[in-house]
């Protein structure tokens, strides 16, 4: 509900509501970001395009479902989007995008703790369409049918690309755990 | 630990430290973006306006004569203005960006399938799926590995690297239409056409002369083929594509579709085998002093003098796939059913078919046992092995067709 009043607010023209949602889904949006992209520069300008996208549009935003889930997939696309671009420059994830992004400057960058490194460099093995299934079912909580739409993909692939991708995570699991 | 447990609790963990600089570079960018958003007049109010305006009858009216008046004008521009701005390169070119090609197909049977493709930087195929409905036959075509899958039958060929017999070369399709337009330009007629369906016209491209002749429908904007249909071809039925109702590209792949796992039960033939005794010099003809026109229609004949007096050891020493004659036997009644060939006619033209990786094609016209005409074409291998030229029947290509 409090959504709700916040981007009925924004609506109105508060900025001080605006403010409260950055703050409130900022970490949120950083750490499913990591998690997709493995890259805290990407996930930085993931989260930057999403936020400035999101109030370029608030004019005539509707919110009919869950804001955080709806957020969750501006990430996730704007993440694949730069990644497709990364692709074309044909770069390794693992060796060009390390999770401190600026080390030397941590003001200026994010920086992950070891769980979310171990956590992204598990996912980063996964082909991206299975990851991004399982990062928004199990960390964005959100129902098969809610990505399917999202993503505009059918429920049958959704789920298919979690199944494989559960799959390969635990043969992954497994075989650190007998490293 | 369930990987799902594992991975949850990974999550609840996971934390992020946001630098103060960083921080407050999204926050202004957010809030200076939400600004300028309200200085913007919100869109939702320009149908009000229309709305208005269309209440008026004589309004009404009049937007419809101005609707037919340029419907009118549309048809006589789009069916007879050239677009000399367009250029088959710019379709080579436009290939070489793109990274996925889904593609809703019929091939000369009138059988639909649906392909899917990962193309290089060249623009040429480099994984390849395509799934026969009506056969229930499933191609995987990798680097590594690849796959042909009846469903029906329960049986599945391996063969290392891409799929043997299945060789989709779309990028050198429109090399070839490049290639008409440097024979002659009168070959190829460009023209714009409105689309079946959706609003935007396309740029259509009527290449090639004689047997062969394609309708090619380009997207105006990115310059990517979106239909391809076959108006003439000396690629009869039996053939593989021929047209390409629907192309879509860059979209995303479906989960796993370049894996597959060999069925309980399905019995499995290894195509490598096969490839050896292809690549065998006791195979086969020598094609010294002879043309490959002439190589092949020698081999032919050797071939179907062979088949047709049932003699396999003689026929397995020009087409050597299979080892044991019991193999061969079930081959030939699988492919010929009922009725064999009694008498070989003649042989046309040797031709390359760009869905073919084992080698040339060359149709030939033979007499059944049922007392009719059909096409059978076979694919010729040319070789050379230890600097001695040869050639070997690799295949036949397709189904006899009967013919008037």
């Amino acid at each position: 509900m409090e959504d709700k009043i916040l981007v009925f607010q924004c609506k109105k023209g508060s900025t001080d509501a605006l403010r409260r949602i950055y703050e409130k889904y900022r970490d949120y949006l950083l750490v499913l970001a990591v998690a997709l992209c493995h890259s805290a520069e990407t996930a930085e300008d993931a989260v930057h395009d999403t936020f400035v996208g999101f109030a370029e549009r608030l004019a005539g935003f509707k919110l009919t479902g869950s804001l955080k889930a709806y957020l969750a997939i501006c990430v996730a696309n704007r993440v694949r989007d730069l990644m497709r671009n990364q692709q074309n420059r044909a770069v390794s994830l693992e060796e060009d995008c390390p999770l401190t992004s600026n080390a030397d400057e941590p003001s200026r960058t994010i920086i992950c703790n070891e769980e979310l490194q171990q956590l992204s460099s598990v996912l980063t093995k996964l082909p991206a369409e299975q990851r991004e299934v399982i990062v928004l079912r199990i960390y964005g909580q959100m129902r098969f049918g809610v990505i399917a739409k999202s993503l505009n993909i059918s429920v049958n692939t959704i789920k298919g690309r979690y199944r494989y991708g559960i799959d390969k995570l635990r043969s992954i699991l497994d075989s650190e755990v007998q490293k | 630990m369930r990987p799902t447990e594992k991975i949850k609790e990974l999550f609840t963990e996971s934390k992020v430290k946001v630098g103060s600089e960083f921080n407050n570079r999204i926050l202004n960018d957010t809030l200076a973006a939400f600004e300028k958003s309200k200085t913007k007049e919100p869109a939702d109010l320009q149908p009000s306006v229309w709305r208005i305006i269309m209440n008026s009858s004589i309004t009404k009216l009049a937007v419809a004569a101005v609707l037919v008046i340029a419907a009118v004008i549309s048809i006589t521009f789009l069916s007879k203005s050239a677009t000399p701005a367009y250029a088959i390169e710019q379709t080579i070119e436009a290939l070489k960006n793109t990274r996925t090609v889904h593609m809703f197909c019929r091939d000369w049977d009138g059988k639909k399938f649906e392909m899917w493709m990962t193309l290089d930087s060249q623009g040429s195929p480099e994984y390849c799926y395509s799934y026969w409905p009506d056969y229930e036959v499933t191609n995987i075509s990798t680097p590594m590995v690849s796959y042909q899958y009846n469903k029906k039958m329960n049986q599945v060929s391996v063969n290392k690297g891409k799929l043997y017999h299945f060789d989709v070369q779309f990028d050198r399709m429109f090399e070839d239409l490049q290639k008409e337009v440097q024979k002659s330009e009168s070959n190829v007629k460009v023209y714009r056409e409105a689309a079946s369906s959706g609003s935007k016209s396309l740029i259509v491209a009527i290449c090639g002369e004689g047997d062969e002749s394609w309708k090619v429908f380009i997207d105006p904007e990115t310059k990517l083929p979106v239909g391809l249909h076959c108006l003439k071809s000396r690629n009869r039925p039996g053939d593989f594509i021929r047209d390409f109702d629907e192309i879509r590209f860059d979209e995303e792949l479906p989960a796993g579709i370049f894996e597959f796992q060999i069925p309980e039960g399905a019995t499995v033939s290894n195509i490598d085998d096969e490839e050896k005794r292809l690549s065998d010099p006791n195979n086969g003809i020598s094609t010294e002093g002879l043309t490959e026109q002439q190589a092949a229609e020698q081999i032919a004949g050797q071939y179907w003098r062979a088949i047709i007096d049932k003699d396999l050891e003689k026929a397995k020493k020009v087409y050597p796939r299979t080892n044991s004659d019991e193999e061969v036997e079930k081959k030939y009644q699988k492919y010929f059913g009922d009725y064999f060939p009694s008498e070989y006619v003649e042989s046309g033209r040797l031709y390359v078919e760009h869905n073919c990786g084992l080698g040339k094609v060359l149709p030939c016209i033979l007499m059944f046992e049922d007392g009719r005409k059909r096409e059978v074409k076979i694919i010729i291998r040319f070789r050379n092995i230890d600097g001695k030229s040869s050639c070997v029947i690799a295949g036949h290509f397709g189904y006899p067709v009967e013919i008037d």
